[in-house]
This record gives structure tokens, sequence and C-alpha cells, in this order.
């Protein structure tokens, strides 16, 4: 890939490179930053200022926040949630977030309602109707619907895929 | 990728994530990333290590992956890889029944294993990795939409664009203007 290869050119080692981030093995100076942004520059590239990753950075713990923590707050509408956190406007935030992530901050959202479900129906304190509730889903048949369309397994089957240490893989 | 992978059953969600990451760092064994199922090691384990970790791992209730299903994991993403590149197969059976047909393997036991280390089914998996493999495409400015859903084995440009805006939420246009428009990477 063409960031991978041109990083390695002037120098640096990334080690992980994905749509959107590059991870380096050494920390980067000031100067460094701008000899990488000069340089991917010259092909079309544009390394993404701190501060708009750092917004990122906080639309993402704040999804995160409002959905690990039972709280009301789910109640509300999440573009309304986001503006008002982070003093920006939605349509800005959202377009940010889908430039960088390939996502949008919706589904985002989804994937991460989906992955405390995941998280409940291991502890298996909740039925699936309070775990519903909780994540303010109108229905069980919604929150199954939204898992299955995730995942690509109903909940209750997602409940019994543990594997077994003890099992050999014949007997699974 | 530098380093190994290891494959980690029963990781189901992000607090998962967080034990395994302590595991590895109380065992000192350095790691690049962790995912659902998989954690990309820095360098080779050797095998003192991998004991510690497999029991460690197994008081929270995960299964370090032996070397047998290890492999086997490896070859369900492969084979999952070639039936993507390869657009005859798409569309008649399952993945998981492809691939238990190639390894001569029970289907039911392929699906199981997959399930238990990434928590998607085969299908999922897969349909993921056809929009990565959509989304580097459509970066590419080369090809249109259209020819990238023929490329890709898509029955047609609107097969392709339900299925990218189930999984992004966007649609492939937009995807692409987003990305030509900034310029980031």
């Amino acid at each position: 890939m063409v960031v991978k290869n041109e990083l390695e050119k002037i120098g640096f080692e990334p080690f992980n490179v994905r749509l959107g981030e590059v991870e380096l093995s050494q920390e980067l100076s000031a100067s460094d930053k701008d000899r990488i942004n000069k340089h991917l520059q010259t092909f079309g590239f544009k390394f993404i200022d701190d501060k708009r990753s750092r917004l990122i950075g906080q639309i993402k713990s704040s999804i995160i926040e409002l959905v690990h923590q039972q709280n009301s707050k789910l109640k509300t509408n999440l573009s309304e949630f986001l503006s008002s956190k982070l003093s920006h406007d939605y349509t800005y935030l959202s377009k940010l977030f889908s430039e960088v992530e390939g996502t949008t901050i919706e589904k985002y959202f989804i994937a991460q309602k989906i992955e405390k479900v995941k998280e409940l129906l291991v502890y298996d304190e909740l039925s699936l109707s309070q775990i519903a509730f909780q994540l303010n889903y109108s229905s069980v048949a919604h929150l199954s619907n939204q898992f299955k369309k995730v995942t690509g397994l109903t909940p209750s089957h997602f409940k019994n895929i543990k594997s077994d240490k003890r099992k050999p893989l014949d007997e699974v | 990728m530098i380093g190994q992978t290891l494959y980690v059953s029963n990781m189901v969600c992000g607090r998962c994530v967080s034990v395994v990451a302590e595991v590895l760092r109380k065992v000192n064994i350095p790691f690049v990333s962790i995912q659902l199922g998989e954690v990309e090691l820095l360098g080779p384990m050797n095998q003192m290590n991998r004991e510690k970790l497999s029991l460690k791992l197994g008081l929270h209730g995960f299964v370090l992956l032996d070397h047998e299903n290890t492999l086997m994991i490896e070859r369900v993403k492969e084979s999952i890889l070639e039936i993507i590149n390869d657009n005859s197969a798409v569309g008649k059976t399952s993945y998981a029944q492809l691939i238990a047909e190639k390894f001569h393997l029970d289907r039911q036991q392929i699906s199981a294993l997959f399930e238990s280390v990434k928590c998607i089914s085969l299908k999922k998996y897969g349909d993921l990795q056809k929009v990565e493999h959509v989304k580097e495409c459509l970066i590419n400015e080369s090809l249109t939409i259209q020819q990238i859903a023929y490329k890709l084995g898509y029955r047609n440009i609107h097969h392709l664009s339900n299925q990218f805006r189930e999984i992004t939420g966007m649609t492939p246009a937009r995807f692409r203007s987003l990305k030509m428009f900034d310029g980031s990477l």
C-alpha cells in the first residue's frame, strides 16, 4: 500500500496500516508529523490534525459512555446528545466521523449497543426483555433483529457458542 | 504482520478484550493489537509462555486455541478471502459449506469453532471482508461502482449498494465522495 511504502521510505516503521489509521512503532515529534504530512500530501493523502482525531475520539468515548452506563440519556436523541456534549453541529461531527472511520456515527452506536447486549447475555443476569429495556429497544424482536443483522447470529444461539477447553474439537 | 497471531475463544465483548490485555501484560507478553478472538503478538512466543498464558486465560473462561484449531481458523479466514475473490462460488452455497467440503470436515464444527472465536457468523465475517474490499476499490478511483460490483461477484449494483449501506451506513457513492473530497487516508 502506498502509505506504508512511503512511510518506510522516509524512515518510519509502520506496523499496522488500515484504512484511516497507521500505527507506528515510534513516537512522533512535531517535526516528524510535519515531514510525514508533507510527504503524504504529494500522494494526495493528508495527515489528520490532532484536533480532528481528538474529536473523533471524543465522539467514540461519548457513545461508549452512553451505552455502557445505565442511564436514561439513551432515551434522548443521539444527534442532540452528541452535538450538545461536544459543542459542534451534528452535521459536522457526522461528516468528520464518516470521512475518517468509513462508517457512520449511527452504525458505530448500533455496534456499541450490540457489544453491550453480548456482554449482558454472557453475564446472564438479565432476561432478554430486561436487556431490551435497558438499551432502549422498543421490543425484544427489535433487539433480536438488530443483533442478527450485526452478528449474523440470534441472541439465543450466541449464548451457546462458548467453547469448552476440556472438550476436544471432535466432541464439540 | 509482525510476530504471531493467537486465537482466543469466548471473548465476547470489549470487557473481555481488556481482561485479555491485562493477562498479557501480567505474563509479560508484548502485543501489537487485540480484537475479539485475536491477539497479534509483537514477536514469537515460547512454549513456556504459551502454557502460562493458556492457564491464566483459562481462569477467566477464555480458551487459547491449540495449533490444530489455530490452523483451522486461519484456513477458514484464507478460504473466505479466496471465495470472495473467486466470483463463481458466490451466492450458490454458504461459506461454511464450501469450506467444509474443501477440508472434508463437518460444517457444524467449523461454524461452532469460528463463532466461538470471532463472535459472528462465517457469513457475516465474509460480508465484512467483502465490504472492506469494496472500500479499497472505491478509494482507488479507476473503477466505476458498476465495475466494482461486477469484479467482486455481486449480482448487480443494487446488491452491492444494499450490502454496503447495511454495513457502513453509507452508499458507495457517498463513501467515495467523502474520501476523495478530503484526500484523507
